[in-house]
């Protein structure tokens, strides 16, 4: 009997591709087979004698298909398929989205939709992740793999072929392999992070800048750092407003001994190691000087918080009785408030666990397999690209730090490692161009707090050194704290308004201006003036989270009162705006 | 007089060379019945009810399919059968042998009907080609919907690169539908069914189960915890330079309950083991007699 299974992802960030290889973990345990591949890679004909096939994809952009997916989608699309096409098939979907986007997982519902309506069956409940919810997507994918494998079984028992799932105790071998090379020397990496950082292997599309700004531009006595920060790079690419830089920072020095300190690891920290099985396109990929060291500083995210599936390996490394009990309790479907409390909650990374669990010996070989690689961090570009012979690009960066439940500050990761970088440093980085295309002649209203303004302020130099616009086209909704404390590049804006080049409205929240969407309802004659008669472009960016969500009520509030709409038309008219390309967000 | 009913398939008929594929078939047809008379009918004219046709009335059917062939799947539509004279063996042509079915009538009474929406016929929106349910009228199989045979589905499949250069986008020569209807028009979507989070209890209603070997009294004082739990929390002040305990004094020291002595010992574990109202929560697991220093593990720069 054929047990074949076929999963298929599409992920932008390796997010869905994560979750595709735990569901093969688990779906492997109950002796299915396991054919797993991207989207665009999967060979098509594999369909006619598929009888199970399970995606998982992410929406990404304005919602688009991830890259890997988009040849798939375009043949999905071709309006000769039959519906019957699928009928062999059953099928399931995982969706991975942000519900403050509002094409809120539209890739996977128009998947879903597709096959239904080429004649799949489903199998299982399909599943809508929201990187909002408070248990974030892991949340949705117990509950979506607890049920699918239920149904799995039923369908194809194991007692038909006389065969016991593999216990969930047992170990299997690691999917990526990490060997220390006995023969090799050690080579010690502390003293040149940043240099050996720079030179990697699997490096598609990588490019390298020199910092020539790291600035603080927030007020010395205001709680928030954030930093314009300048890349420098003689073979720069072209970037348009909209685009984003991929950055690809690295644990502190501090974070890895300390790491290695509680793994015992001192012994063979400064050997070369090699990694066995590790896909071979691998985004930014694996630096050149491998040795266990390295290893953890530039890719093992140690700082991350742990999903469900580490603990679900860890606890078969723990020799105390309590801790293997706590660790399998964590693991387990049955109370997923406990997981969420200890971990998600106060966002507690792998490496403060582990300082908890004291008996816990790791195989090095595991290594890989327990901690996820240390995922890029993407930037929109905050300047315009306005002269032929540009080679500077710059970002607006603000400082992760706050606090939580726990004691010690929560800092992200990557814009920790930014402030360790000085002016002349060399980094790494890419430029992803995300086609963000504002229709030519049409005003734009841009609705930006706080680093939102950075791609807008790209898109502001562009448009009028570029593009000869004024004030008359650019509309500016910026909301900050502090006048004089956190009103971003208020020299250059004021400059901009003062020339009649921009039309700028400020909040400054903390000087009882409230935010920007105050501004925008106090202007709705405006708004709705340029929307209709003028073709208007709508532009969010910012924080996710409520901020969009507020944003798009107060639209819809605007679009009611100015032109007598009912609640449902202002949210169609939107919608309208939306398929048009006249509704663009950016939420991170 | 021989009656034959020809169905014509709406794609077909817009093929350039339909005119020509449609006399070459109808030669076929009169050659197979001597003096027959074709009544030719695009079929969805027939679904839509543009034509009437006669009940009890046509001896043989042929239906011209999507790619301009004769196919012996006759669409399922009540005209049709209706059409058809019940008594007679149907011929439906395929290389010119004949499956004769008797007692039609019964049999095409068992079919099941496909509701046919009015929109399915337009060939416009994002409904693929050929809804109608098409039924395989065969003496000894149930009717059901008929899968593509393989070839057909490979032939789809295997267009996916077109040729071999992958330069030019073969893909512009599919036409393809509008992806925004599947999202507006997405009744099966919202007919299937769909994952729902429980979400986590956020109003501390579900008290945490006291550790293991309890001595604080958790599990008496469920009720006056929350109480304690926020005034014990709230008491460790935000900087906290040095904290030194030995084991005795661990020993002695229970928060939670006026005088009382003996700890249940959780305290020191890290926060996964401590119970809600530990006071040490947030603070790292430490050994007796370790010093618990906050700054040890930061990394400000």
């Amino acid at each position: 009997m054929d047990r074949t299974i076929a999963v298929l992802y599409g992920s932008e960030t390796g997010n869905a591709h994560d979750l595709a290889e735990t569901l093969v973990s688990n779906l492997e345990r109950f002796h299915f087979n396991i054919l797993l591949s991207s989207l665009d890679t999967f060979e098509l004909p594999r369909l006619i004698d598929l009888k199970y096939v399970i995606i998982i994809c992410s929406t990404t952009g304005q919602g688009e298909f991830p890259s890997n997916a988009r040849k798939f989608w375009k043949f999905m699309l071709r309006k000769k398929l039959p519906n019957n096409l699928l009928t062999n098939v059953h099928f399931t979907t995982f969706g991975l989205g942000d519900s403050s986007y509002p094409k809120f997982n539209w890739a996977i519902k128009k998947l879903h939709n597709r096959f239904l309506q080429l004649g799949a069956k489903e199998l299982s409940k399909r599943a809508e992740a929201d990187e909002q919810s408070s248990q974030g997507i892991d949340g949705f994918y117990v509950e979506f793999e607890k049920l699918l494998i239920t149904n799995l079984l039923r369908l194809e028992p194991l007692d038909l072929l006389g065969l016991e799932p593999i216990s969930e105790d047992q170990l299997l071998p690691p999917k990526i392999k990490l060997v220390i090379n006995k023969l090799k020397p050690k080579k010690l990496t502390n003293d040149n992070l940043k240099t050996i950082s720079l030179n990697r292997t699997n490096n598609a599309g990588l490019k390298k800048a020199i910092v020539s700004i790291n600035r603080r531009i927030t007020a010395e006595d205001h709680f928030q750092d954030v930093r314009h920060f300048q890349l420098f790079d003689e073979d720069i690419e072209i970037y348009s407003p909209g685009d984003t830089i991929s950055l690809y920072p690295s644990n502190s020095v501090e974070n890895v001994n300390q790491f290695i300190e509680i793994l015992q690891l001192e012994s063979v920290a400064d050997k070369k190691v090699y990694l066995e099985n590790l896909p071979s396109l691998m985004e930014g990929g694996i630096i050149s000087t491998l040795t266990l060291r390295s290893l953890i500083t530039h890719h093992l995210d140690i700082s991350s918080i742990p999903r469900r599936s580490f603990f679900k390996l860890l606890y078969k490394f723990a020799t105390d009785e309590r801790e293997i009990s706590k660790l399998k309790e964590f693991s387990s479907f049955n109370d997923p408030e406990e997981l969420y409390n200890y971990c998600n909650r106060p966002r507690r990374s792998i490496l403060e666990v582990l300082q908890e669990f004291f008996s816990v010996k790791i195989p090095i070989e595991y290594l890989c397999d327990l901690i996820p690689f240390i995922k890029p961090r993407l930037f929109s570009i905050s300047s315009g690209f306005i002269k032929a012979q540009q080679k500077t690009v710059d970002l607006t960066i603000a400082v992760v730090e706050y606090q939580t439940k726990i004691k010690r500050t929560r800092k992200g990761l990557c814009t920790t490692w930014i402030k360790t970088l000085e002016e002349n440093d060399k980094i790494i980085y890419k430029l992803n161009k995300n086609n963000l295309n504002f229709r030519e002649n049409s005003p734009i209203i841009m609705i930006a707090p706080g680093t939102g303004i950075a791609p807008m302020r790209s898109l502001i130099q562009h448009s009028i050194e570029s593009k000869g616009y004024d004030k008359e086209k650019l509309y500016l909704f910026f909301g900050n704290r502090y006048f004089t404390k956190d009103f971003h590049y208020r020299e250059e804006l004021l400059k901009y308004e003062e020339q009649n080049k921009l039309t700028l409205f400020t909040n400054f929240s903390r000087e009882q201006q409230g935010y920007v969407q105050d501004s925008l309802y106090l202007h709705s004659k405006l708004v709705v003036k340029l929307l209709t008669s003028k073709n208007a472009i709508i532009f969010v960016c910012g924080s996710s989270g409520k901020m969009p969500t507020q944003v798009r009520i107060t639209f819809e509030t605007i679009l009611q009162e100015e032109l007598e709409l009912s609640v449902e038309e202002s949210k169609k008219y939107l919608l309208e705006l939306e398929t048009h390309n006249r509704y663009i967000q950016e939420t991170w | 007089m021989t009656n034959v009913l020809l169905l014509l398939n709406d794609t077909f008929v817009t093929l350039p060379n339909a005119e020509d594929c449609i006399i070459d078939k109808k030669s076929i047809i009169s050659n197979n019945h001597q003096g027959s008379k074709i009544d030719q009918y695009v079929l969805s004219n027939i679904i839509l009810n543009n034509v009437k046709l006669s009940n009890d009335y046509y001896d043989f059917i042929y239906f011209i399919d999507s790619n301009g062939e004769f196919n012996y799947t006759i669409p399922n539509n009540l005209n049709i059968k209706n059409s058809l004279k019940t008594s007679q063996s149907i011929n439906l042509n395929r290389n010119q042998s004949s499956s004769s079915i008797s007692k039609i009538g019964t049999k095409l009474s068992k079919l099941k009907f496909k509701k046919l929406n009015q929109k399915d016929k337009q060939q416009s929106s994002s409904n693929p080609t050929t809804p109608i349910s098409e039924i395989e009228i065969n003496p000894s199989s149930p009717p059901e919907l008929s899968p593509l045979d393989n070839s057909t589905k490979l032939k789809i499949f295997g267009n996916i690169n077109g040729s071999d250069n992958d330069n030019n986008d073969d893909d512009d020569d599919f036409e393809l539908i509008d992806e925004n209807e599947l999202i507006i028009d997405n009744k099966l979507l919202n007919e299937s069914s769909i994952i729902c989070l429980r979400e986590p209890n956020s109003n501390n209603k579900k008290r945490r189960k006291a550790c293991k070997d309890c001595t604080c009294g958790l599990a008496e004082l469920e009720s006056s915890f929350q109480i304690n739990n926020e005034q014990n929390s709230k008491s460790i002040p935000k900087s906290l330079p040095k904290i030194q305990f030995n084991s005795q004094e661990l020993n002695e020291i229970d928060f939670t309950i006026e005088g009382k002595t003996g700890g249940c010992g959780s305290c020191s574990l890290g926060d996964a083991f401590r119970c809600d109202g530990c006071p040490y929560l947030g603070l790292p697991a430490f050994k007796p007699g370790q010093v618990i220093s906050l700054d040890g593990i930061s990394d400000d720069l």
